[in-house]
């Protein structure tokens, strides 16, 4: 499955199928292994009511032989905000770059499609190549959080970036 | 004193029992202040005894809460707590809600916060804690600068206010921060 409108060059992402219950490790957002049972009472919590949803977990493949080597949640509440988590593969190496891919193709549609007045993305400091992608998408950084994200090593600041929206000319204190 | 866990210079806190529902429930409909939030919601009994309840249910639970009372008489003022705990990045965000009005701005919220910060760092071992503070809540953005907490930044466009979008703004504390806070608090109090 292609969602014609979330393709890039590298990376695609489409909504969650069946079969994905198999893969979990690349995709669920856990720090605890989640097996395939764990992961198809997540699919099936994810799929309906659909139209009541405010969580969509969106899977992020390889456009070149369409692995599943992440995934996006994003989290609406009022459909003014929304907070997006990438959880991606641990088995890959350029995870960075590969995330900061998905960020170019996310960002536009829930800020220019979906017109969000804002669009948070929270990661570690040491994320470099996704952050690159945060400022080339003119998103701002809005909080840093200090040693909030533990990281190999150590722990390391979290940063959430925001896209907002110039769209919406609302007055603003 | 019931059943305290911490005890500061004035207040200690305790575990919320079914028995407070009523007292909080009292607590916030009276309330004064408009600018907390996007404006004030009475909260009943039977759903302040249903958050306790659950809330007291799991060992590794995602919030944790207090009753903050007065040694000299016991009387429950408010509670505080910490939810959105990440037991892994040993992370949470706190919160504290106090009333009535007459008890507000004399040093209650800061003794209770110490105990508070005291059990997050030195019992649970948290690493950080966050706030958030709605920007037209000017009061509690300076208590919390009092207790210690740094700003981070802002959430913009967090709600409506007056006819306006406004911030939520973010602070954060680390325990160096709270300990050097905590001290001078202790050294003016007992002067």
């Amino acid at each position: 499955m292609r969602v014609v409108y979330l393709t890039g060059d590298r990376v695609h992402l489409r909504p969650l199928v069946e079969a994905d219950k198999e893969c979990a490790i690349a995709w669920f957002n856990s720090l605890v292994p989640a097996n395939e049972v764990r992961a198809a009472q997540s699919l099936e919590n994810q799929v309906y009511p659909y139209w009541a949803a405010t969580e969509f977990t969106f899977i992020i493949a390889r456009v070149s032989d369409d692995a599943v080597i992440g995934s996006v949640q994003l989290s609406i509440g009022d459909w003014r905000v929304v907070n997006v988590r990438f959880h991606m593969a641990p088995m890959l190496s350029d995870a960075d770059e590969l995330r900061a891919d998905a960020l170019r193709l996310i960002i536009p549609w829930l800020r220019d499609e979906f017109e969000f007045m804002a669009v948070r993305l929270a990661l570690p400091d040491n994320q470099t190549a996704t952050i690159a992608a945060a400022e080339e998408l003119n998103m701002v950084l809005s909080v840093r959080l200090r040693e909030f994200v533990p990281v190999p090593g150590g722990r390391a600041d979290e940063l959430i970036y925001e896209a907002l929206n110039s769209r919406w000319e609302v007055p603003h204190a | 004193m019931r059943n305290p866990i911490l005890i500061g210079e004035r207040v200690y806190i305790r575990p919320l029992e079914e028995s407070d529902a009523q007292l909080l429930a009292d607590i916030y409909a009276a309330e004064t202040d408009t600018f907390n939030e996007r404006g004030r919601l009475p909260i009943g009994p039977l759903a302040w005894k249903k958050w306790i309840v659950e809330t007291h249910k799991e060992a590794y639970p995602s919030e944790v809460n207090f009753a903050v009372c007065l040694i000299e008489n016991d009387q429950l003022i408010g509670h505080n707590g910490i939810v959105d705990i990440n037991w892994i990045n040993r992370t949470a965000e706190s919160v504290s809600d106090f009333g009535p009005a007459e008890l507000r701005s004399k040093g209650y919220g800061t003794d209770a916060k110490h105990l508070l910060l005291e059990y997050c760092f030195d019992i649970l071992h948290l690493h950080a804690l966050r706030s958030e503070i709605f920007e037209p809540n000017t009061r509690s953005a300076a208590a919390v600068t009092k207790q210690g907490y740094k700003l981070a930044g802002r959430w913009h466009y967090e709600d409506i206010k007056n006819g306006v979008m406004r911030d939520t703004l973010v602070f954060d504390i680390l325990r160096p921060d709270w300990v050097a806070a905590r001290d001078a608090w202790r050294a003016r109090e007992r002067k």
